[in-house]
């Protein structure tokens, strides 16, 4: 069952998002893998966590539909999970394969769905082995890579070929959907031994046609930059992925007016610029290297929608350190109340962590008793935003 | 069997017959070799007697076999320990140079780019030359020493 999820009779005319979830962890011709051993697994084995991470995008759009721009339509979902990962979740073991063949059939429906309606929305999520063959590229290898059928990337397709046949044509798909999110979580870098061929071919999931306007709004995500690994937790999650799912859920939010209130939202543009962040921090945690770049980001537009102003991980600090026995803090909210529960006095430890809904904040000291060394800061109206937030609270005369 | 713990060089231990055990089993080795030599100046014995002095021999040498037993058993399984322990010590110290040889191997291997050694990489994990050679030992070192993957 690759069509994991359908709301097109539901939905009738109107517009919807339609994804396209694929997550390749066992590779049958790889080592480790059930198939007879490919020519060559230029030092590639199998995963653990890539079917896991795009069923984890899977299960987030299934969570999260009433909040998506539009609403979701379809998901199409292509795993093929290790087998630790399908003891895990049972559920993984219902959708369909992610062969070359299964790909460019499910890609066609996916691309037919969303080819009805320019204010639709589509979704690519790909996690799994990745190369590439020149600077820029990104070849996603299939499940089925390594077969020994054609060349080399026979069992791969290139991420340029997918976006470029998802754009609009005035002969076949006038109407496709405008705003389209690619997200490829994979590794960008160059075998040495590529370099002995003239041209390694992948194959085309469709034939791009040249005429028309491309005016879609359809940002790539790539899990890292060209010639550059991107990594996973084995037996976890990618990354990427991680980093992903905690920006949609805020960490990458921002408040938008709506009618006088602020509605916290997900874009494009806040998405590139955290998401970056984030898998640097989580990659540099690990003692790694790991960079988001983003192609193609035009106008800006929502992705994902929040209930509540997302919660900020703020840390406050003291200066000087020394008036900590005298300084009451107080957070104010954006209405002059107390912002939570009253911070204790001293601040311990220091300095301190303290979590609250993201939005415009004053933060208080008053110094009691009063002190020659040090003076009250009144502090001022300032954004505390998420993820995360640093403030410096000064007290010196 | 009466017997004590002695400690060993390399502190394993080995067993050996002391004290009242001790002297009991030399007192009933020489009255059994008493016993044999009154028994070959009674060869021309009559019938009668020497039939008796056979029962009582068989009786005595089921005790003095026993004694032998005791005595000369454990000094054969002394030697046998000593020379186990001196082979442990040789197989212990071949194991600790072996270990610490896989520890460098383990320490001087090509991490993931970027050094990422606990993290899984999204496509190949392409290494060169003597990179690639220093990578495949560090593999057997940790396969063969699991301890080691921490």
């Amino acid at each position: 069952m690759t069509l994991a999820f359908d709301a097109r009779a539901q939905l009738g005319n109107e517009p919807g998002l339609h994804a396209f979830v694929a997550g390749i962890s066992a590779y049958r011709h790889l080592p480790g893998g059930s198939g007879e051993p490919a020519p060559d697994d230029f030092e590639m084995g199998q995963l653990s966590a890539a079917a896991r991470s795009a069923f984890r995008v899977y299960e987030w759009l299934l969570a999260r539909q009433a909040h998506l721009p539009v609403p979701l339509a379809t998901i199409r979902l292509l795993l093929a999970p290790s087998a630790s990962e399908l003891q895990a979740e049972p559920a993984m073991g219902a959708s369909a394969g992610a062969t070359l063949s299964e790909l460019r059939r499910e890609a066609k429906a996916w691309r037919a769905d969303a080819s009805t309606d320019p204010s639709a929305v589509t979704f690519f999520y790909f996690a799994g082995h990745g190369v590439q063959r020149t600077k820029g590229d990104a070849v996603l290898l299939l499940e089925d890579f390594g077969d020994g059928e054609g060349g080399i990337l026979d069992k791969a397709v290139n991420t340029k070929n997918i976006n470029n046949g998802m754009a609009p044509s005035p002969n076949f798909f006038p109407n496709i959907a405008r705003t389209q999110l690619y997200f490829v979580d994979a590794c960008r870098s160059m075998h040495e031994r590529f370099q002995q061929y003239e041209q390694l071919a992948t194959s085309n999931v469709w034939d791009v046609e040249l005429a028309g306007v491309d005016n879609r709004r359809a940002p790539t995500y790539f899990a890292t930059i060209p010639g550059a690994p991107a990594y996973a937790r084995p037996g976890g999650q990618t990354l990427f992925s991680e980093a992903l799912l905690d920006c949609l859920n805020g960490a990458a939010a921002e408040p938008e007016d709506e009618q006088g209130q602020d509605r916290w939202r997900v874009t494009h543009h806040t998405l590139a610029e955290k998401l970056s962040k984030q898998v640097a921090e989580l990659a540099g945690n690990e003692e790694a290297e790991q960079w988001v770049t983003s192609d193609g980001l035009g106008g800006d537009t929502a992705i994902h929608y929040l209930d509540d102003p997302p919660n900020v991980e703020l840390e406050l600090e003291l200066d000087p350190p020394d008036a900590l026995a005298y300084a009451q803090i107080a957070i104010l909210n954006d209405t002059g109340a107390p912002a939570g529960q009253p911070l204790p006095k001293p601040l311990d430890p220091h300095p301190f962590s303290a979590s609250l809904p993201a939005g415009i904040y004053t933060i208080k000291a008053a110094i009691n008793p009063p002190q020659p060394s040090y003076v009250n800061q009144s502090g001022r109206a300032r954004a505390i935003f998420p993820p995360r937030c640093r403030r410096v609270i000064r007290v010196r005369p | 069997m009466a017997a004590n713990q002695q400690a060993g060089a390399g502190g394993d231990s080995t067993t050996r017959l002391s004290g009242w055990a001790l002297l009991a089993a030399f007192v009933v080795l020489v009255a059994f070799a008493v016993f044999v030599v009154y028994m070959i100046r009674h060869v021309s014995t009559d019938e009668v007697k020497w039939t008796r002095l056979g029962w009582l021999f068989a009786s005595v040498e089921a005790i003095a076999f026993g004694a032998a037993g005791a005595l000369f058993g454990t000094s054969i399984q002394r030697a046998r320990a000593e020379n186990a322990e001196a082979e442990a010590r040789k197989n212990a110290d071949a194991a600790a140079k072996g270990r610490a040889l896989a520890s460098t191997l383990v320490a001087d291997a090509p991490g993931s780019p970027g050094g990422a050694a606990r993290l899984e990489a999204l496509g190949s994990e392409q290494r060169s030359g003597e990179a690639a050679v220093a990578a495949r030992h560090a593999s057997v070192a940790r396969d063969l020493f699991p301890e080691l993957r921490q």
